[in-house]
This record gives C-alpha cells, structure tokens and sequence, in this order.
C-alpha cells in the first residue's frame, strides 16, 4: 500500500491509521506478512462500515473502465504487477479522515481500482486543516 | 454519491486478526485516517 511509504509523515502530524477488509482468515493475514501492515487491520465482513460511508458495489465499467486501465499501466510502468485477485473485485475502497472532534473532514469513495487520492494530496489536506485550527 | 464531510464519523467496533477489539471511541482526540480497502487477494 502506498501509504505505508508515508508512516513518518502521518506520525509527525498525529493521525493514527487503520485499514479496513471486508475479508477475513487467511486473506487477512497474508495481506499483513506481505506487506508488512503495521497499522491496524480492521475485519468488517458484513461491510457495515462499508455501506455506512457509501462505499458500495461498483458496475463493471467503473471496475473495468479507462481509470482502471490507466491505473495499471502505471504500475506496469513502475515493474509493478498486479496479481489476479481472487477476492471480490466489485467492492469499491476509499479513505475517511476524522477530525480530533469525529468530524468527517476527507471522505473519499473510488469509482474503480485505481481512483484513490495519492498520499500527498491526503497529508496536503491534513496540512491544511491543521493550520487551518492554530 | 453523498459526501460527508462535515458530519459526525459513523461509530465502529470491529476486530482485527487477533480479536483485539477498536472502536472510533479509541480515536477520541486523534485525527484518524481509515483505509476502505477493496480486496486484499
């Protein structure tokens, strides 16, 4: 995951991290020795969390679409590669960033596999907002 | 798609791998970051 290159920049502004799945056992676990997860992996099988931030099921073109190509001729640019997934492709991801007073202040629901907000624009946000508040 | 800046975090208990137990109540003061991942394999 992309953002884990950015765990010291995170820490220096004091946001903790968690990553949620809805998939369990051993997909759960592999997923942490491979990438060496050091923040919490949190296991919402019934996608309740999901659904609560409107993070639904994508439609093939969403899942399949340009984005997606682009998305993964980067990768293919970095000798990246994805692997072939054996999970459940139509749930889509995102990223919610709460404030110190459980405000939403960044919510963010992918359209398909490769529309996430990079990391510098989600610190870039955090920078903002905490300057913002002195 | 409803955007919700501005409201009130959704409360949450889940458990990762181990059964250890969080909740949004743990990042009471905190600003926190949550990563909806799609699928893991």
């Amino acid at each position: 995951m992309q953002l884990q290159q950015y765990e010291t920049d995170l820490e220096s502004r004091d946001v903790k991290v968690v990553v949620v799945t809805f998939e369990a056992g051993f997909l759960a676990r592999a997923y942490i020795e491979d990438t060496g997860l050091r923040w919490p992996l949190l296991i919402d099988t019934k996608r309740e969390l999901y659904r609560a931030y409107d993070m639904l099921e994508a439609g093939f073109l969403d899942i399949w679409g340009p984005g997606t190509w682009w998305a993964y001729l980067k990768e293919f640019a970095h000798l990246r590669f994805p692997k072939k997934s054996k999970g459940d492709i139509s749930q889509r991801g995102g990223d919610v960033l709460v404030d110190p007073g459980g405000i939403v202040q960044l919510h963010h629901v992918g359209q398909g596999p490769g529309d996430r907000p990079s990391a510098r624009s989600i610190l870039g946000a955090l920078d903002r907002e905490q300057r913002h508040r002195k | 798609m409803r955007s919700m800046v501005g409201q009130p975090a959704v409360p949450f208990t889940l458990s990762d791998i181990e059964e250890k137990t969080y909740s949004l109540d743990d990042y009471r003061d905190s600003w926190l970051l949550m990563v909806f991942h799609r699928h893991l394999g």
